[in-house]
């Protein structure tokens, strides 16, 4: 019989690392990568010969890029594994470190995300089934085309996805490892170059580059190391999910989100309402209207009126993309969900510093990626 | 009426002279889908027992997007994107005939409608389009 993560034995997250999301450079990627995990194993003050499985989230840097990363750490014939799964990579790379402890297959292992922006080709565009779509449906027509439902559905406005992304911009300034880290007005989102539909610029995530590290381990694991238990994270469900033939066919990321949220909540023991912090998938500043209906943080239609309330500002009811998003910390793929957990657990140690939710103790981090799949992880201080 | 070599893919002419996009029914669960496939109908994972079905290019226009920007430079920007559900059950996205949204709302009817499109080398090909328009 299956079993849910409440079922195995407890997995913390014990360390974290960032290295700054940024436009593409020339900073090669063990660079990116290297400074993250350096980052977490002295967050966790542990060696890198404590860490006995590494999963690394990326879609972009081609095969093989873990292990002439992580060579330069010393050489300790730990297991390394990547994993894509599109935007939800670093997600499901997490996931998979979580259930390597979780199992007992290991005691302590380490999830990463580092990518760089390259030209890939979805696997869709090979599967011998052609569209009409003819290349010119791209994310941000999706999402417009969704926002614009919404807007007629419940006489929703432009200003109203605006302020997602003028409340991010304003996280994302304060964010030493943002890669937007600029207050914008309403004024200035709107004016923004529009790009599809009622999307400007800056209701649009940057897709750069970066890294992110996050170490989790079993409570022996935390005993034996000598680890700080009291900035120990408890991750309470892992769920990940993929797509199916929905009613609504187009807004199937909102239902795929509904149904994984609800399962990763249930699992967790956990009310929508009892979330402090929520990192989610804001590539676009509409989803994350959608998703906090989704969640059912609000009732259909009812999110604009909370965002423009400061529900989800900081110190609001709830702490919603406290890090910038991905509207604003930045959407480089394979360290994206990786760097929601980072966020989270600082938020949840009280470590987030000008941008911390005061008493901050559950949190949700979600992401979708194409395909759809979507991952969601619930976690809290003990 | 244009030749079958002329058409787009995945769009054939009924026998009423309108275009019919070419999907599919499956026999076990009545999913109804486009494009046509022979790997499996994705709500059941039915292979046998699926059919091809015409899908006439008529429906509700669900939303509409302006895009002006594409990455692409074969595809100049901007135009129009329309979210369509067709009469026979499925949702497609397509590109609209209308270059304003000035006539565009939703819940209009639409219908597809064959275009010729001239390429900047002389060529021409033909497109499918939908639009809210009268002349069907």
């Amino acid at each position: 019989m299956s079993k849910t993560l409440a079922e195995l034995r407890p997995v913390y997250v014990i360390g974290t690392g960032l290295h700054r999301y940024q436009r593409m450079s020339d900073t090669p990627y063990p660079v990116l990568g290297l400074t993250a995990v350096r980052e977490a194993l002295a967050d966790a003050q542990i060696d890198w010969q404590s860490v006995e499985s590494v999963y690394h989230g990326t879609a972009l840097l081609g095969m093989a890029p873990t292990r002439v990363m992580l060579r330069h750490l010393g050489g300790s014939g730990v297991p390394m594994t990547q994993v894509e799964n599109a935007s939800a990579s670093g997600s499901s790379a997490f996931r998979q470190a979580v259930i390597d402890v979780a199992s007992g297959f290991m005691e302590v292992s380490m999830a990463i995300g580092v990518d760089k922006p390259s030209a890939v080709t979805l696997a869709a565009s090979r599967t011998g089934i052609g569209g009409l779509d003819q290349g010119r449906i791209v994310p941000f027509t999706h999402f417009a085309l969704l926002a614009e439902k919404y807007m007629n559905r419940f006489n929703a406005t432009p200003e109203d996805f605006a302020l997602v992304a003028v409340k991010n911009a304003a996280n994302g300034a304060s964010n030493p490892y943002a890669q937007r880290q600029k207050v914008r007005s309403l004024a200035e989102v709107l004016q923004g170059p529009p790009i599809s539909g009622h999307l400007t610029r800056l209701q649009c995530c940057p897709i750069g580059e970066g890294g992110a590290a996050v170490i989790v381990a079993s409570e022996g694991a935390i005993a034996r190391l000598g680890v700080n238990r009291k900035r120990c994270i408890r991750v309470l469900a892992s769920v990940l999910k993929t797509e199916v033939v929905y009613e609504e066919a187009s807004n199937f990321d909102a239902e795929l989100t509904r149904q994984t949220c609800h399962q990763a909540l249930d699992e967790a023991v956990v009310k929508a309402k009892d979330l402090d912090i929520i990192e989610l998938h804001d590539a676009f500043s509409v989803e994350e209207i959608f998703y906090l209906e989704a969640l059912g943080i609000a009732g259909d239609g009812e999110a604009p009126a909370m965002l423009r309330d400061k529900a989800f500002h900081i110190n609001g009811d709830v702490a919603v993309s406290a890090s910038g998003g991905l509207l604003a910390m930045g959407h480089p793929i394979g360290p994206t969900g990786v760097g929601q957990i980072v966020e989270v657990t600082r938020q949840l140690r009280g470590e987030a510093g000008v941008r911390q939710h005061a008493k901050a103790k559950i949190g949700l981090a979600h992401m979708v990626g194409v395909g759809a799949v979507c991952a969601v992880h619930v976690l809290q201080h003990d | 009426m244009p030749d079958r070599e002329d058409m787009p893919e995945l769009v054939t002419m009924d026998s009423d002279g309108h275009p019919a996009l070419l999907g599919m029914v499956c026999g076990t669960c009545g999913h109804v889908a486009f494009p046509e496939q022979s790997y499996g109908c994705e709500k059941c994972g039915e292979t046998a027992n699926t059919q091809p079905r015409n899908l006439p290019c008529r429906g509700i226009l669900n939303s509409f997007a302006t895009v002006n920007l594409h990455r692409s430079e074969r595809i100049a920007a901007p135009f129009i994107i329309g979210e369509v559900k067709l009469e026979a059950g499925p949702t497609i996205r397509i590109t609209m005939l209308e270059s304003s949204e000035e006539n565009l709302a939703i819940g209009k009817d639409t219908h597809g409608i064959l275009l010729k499109v001239h390429e900047p080398a002389g060529r021409e090909h033909t497109e499918l389009r939908f639009t809210t328009g009268s002349d069907q």
